[in-house]
């Protein structure tokens, strides 16, 4: 529980979208740790479809707290440890962060690395891709650790990286795995054709096309169509991500943590049309 | 427990008439949903009070916690810490009819010297 002023209300809202809005925030708590967020997404709204909407979203958002990312991680460990059945003396965990700024990868592999049973060591753990594809020897296990898989793209592509490096390192023998704490379902496909053994604590569905059924997809897509429609277009060079990003429709965030920009940009986009600035639930650079 | 202003409100709201609807708060008082929620759930958790549908309840428990601390919810009988002397500022106390005798030098001259004066 937040242990915060949270202002009165600045004007009157009436009954039922009160009892609404209070009922939703008793049921999740992450609505109030920023208290003013969700009157002003549902001030966004102007017809109850909208307010459906954003209703049938937050009831579907997966908010990683602090205890579900400890559970999640020792559920990571266990897995590599029991079901793939890896060994410290020859297995690296790699973070995929691949240069100098950091990212979600990085805190997970943070804490991740003291869940795994007293043999394995500092030694293990990599918070840097091209260091840890430069370090590794022949006859190695490598798993790639990352936060979060959008449209599978990134981890595709860090994937390729370390191939490419161990090839031209000429390696023998390296396996290459790859964890997340969450995923999309819809990243599955491209997963697959990586050809490696993947795991993931999470698995999530887009909250519209997957979770809301066909007789209503249509006028869901609509309403949130209208709602980023009061969203700045564009900031700091930055281009709004209608759906998220390559409408990936993600309602996922991991607390304290930068938001994917595959969540729907509703939760965390910073303006409204004409600049003015918002406050969401979440934020990111 | 910390306790903000909203949630003194709801408490003695509720000991007043047992049952309140959730909107009743925001009419009178101007709570915020969230403000209202963490209320709710501070004291829902302890057992205080009861949410069935959008109506609050005392509970029995909880109606006794309140008589139980009505001086500090309602007569502002908070501890101020700074009331307190800290141990290191205190002197020794005197003991039953000892004889109090000032220390002459932080004696202000002055009365003295005003009451000799006959002013």
């Amino acid at each position: 529980m937040s242990e915060t002023i949270i202002n009165r209300a600045n004007s009157k809202i009436g009954a039922s979208d009160f009892v609404k809005l209070t009922q939703l925030h008793l049921d999740y708590e992450w609505l109030t740790y920023e208290p003013e967020a969700l009157f002003e997404l549902w001030c966004l709204s102007e017809n109850n479809e909208q307010q459906d909407l954003i209703e049938h979203l937050i009831k579907n958002f997966s908010f990683i707290n602090g205890r579900n990312l400890n559970e999640s991680s020792r559920t990571l460990s266990s897995h590599i440890e029991s079901e793939w059945d890896l060994k410290p003396n020859n297995t690296f965990l790699v973070a995929t962060c691949g240069d100098a700024k950091p990212d979600g990868s990085q805190s997970i592999i943070q804490v991740l690395k003291n869940k795994f049973s007293v043999n394995w060591k500092e030694s293990n753990f990599f918070n840097s891709l091209p260091i840890g594809a430069n370090e590794i020897p022949d006859n190695s296990n490598i798993v790639l650790v990352d936060d979060f898989i959008g449209t599978g793209d990134t981890i595709s592509r860090k994937l390729k990286y370390v191939n490419e490096t161990i090839e031209k390192r000429e390696l023998q023998n390296v396996t290459v795995r790859i964890i997340s704490l969450a995923a999309m379902e819809f990243s599955k496909d491209i997963l697959n054709n990586l050809k490696v053994d993947y795991y993931s604590v999470y698995w999530l569905k887009k909250g519209i096309n997957e979770l809301i059924e066909e007789a209503g997809r249509e006028s869901a897509t609509q309403s949130m169509v209208e709602l980023e429609n009061k969203l700045q277009k564009r900031y700091q060079g930055k281009k709004l991500p209608n759906f998220g990003y390559k409408g990936s429709e993600a309602l996922y965030a991991l607390e304290a943590n930068n938001i994917p920009n595959n969540v729907f940009p509703i939760f965390w986009w910073p303006f409204y049309k004409g600049g003015h600035l918002r406050k969401t639930f979440f934020s990111r650079i | 427990m910390d306790l903000y202003s909203e949630d003194i409100e709801l408490l003695k709201e509720l000991y007043s008439s047992s049952e309140k609807d959730l909107y009743f708060f925001h009419e009178k008082y101007k709570l915020s949903p969230a403000q209202l929620a963490r209320t709710l759930k501070k004291f829902e958790s302890e057992e205080l009070i009861e949410i069935k549908n959008r109506i609050v309840v005392l509970t029995e428990k909880g109606r006794k916690w309140i008589f139980h601390n009505r001086g500090m919810l309602f007569l502002n009988e908070k501890s101020k810490y700074w009331k307190n002397i800290p141990d290191e500022m205190k002197q020794e106390p005197l003991g039953i009819n000892e004889l109090y005798k000032p220390n002459r030098s932080t004696l202000d001259k002055e009365i003295f010297k005003n009451i000799e004066d006959g002013k």
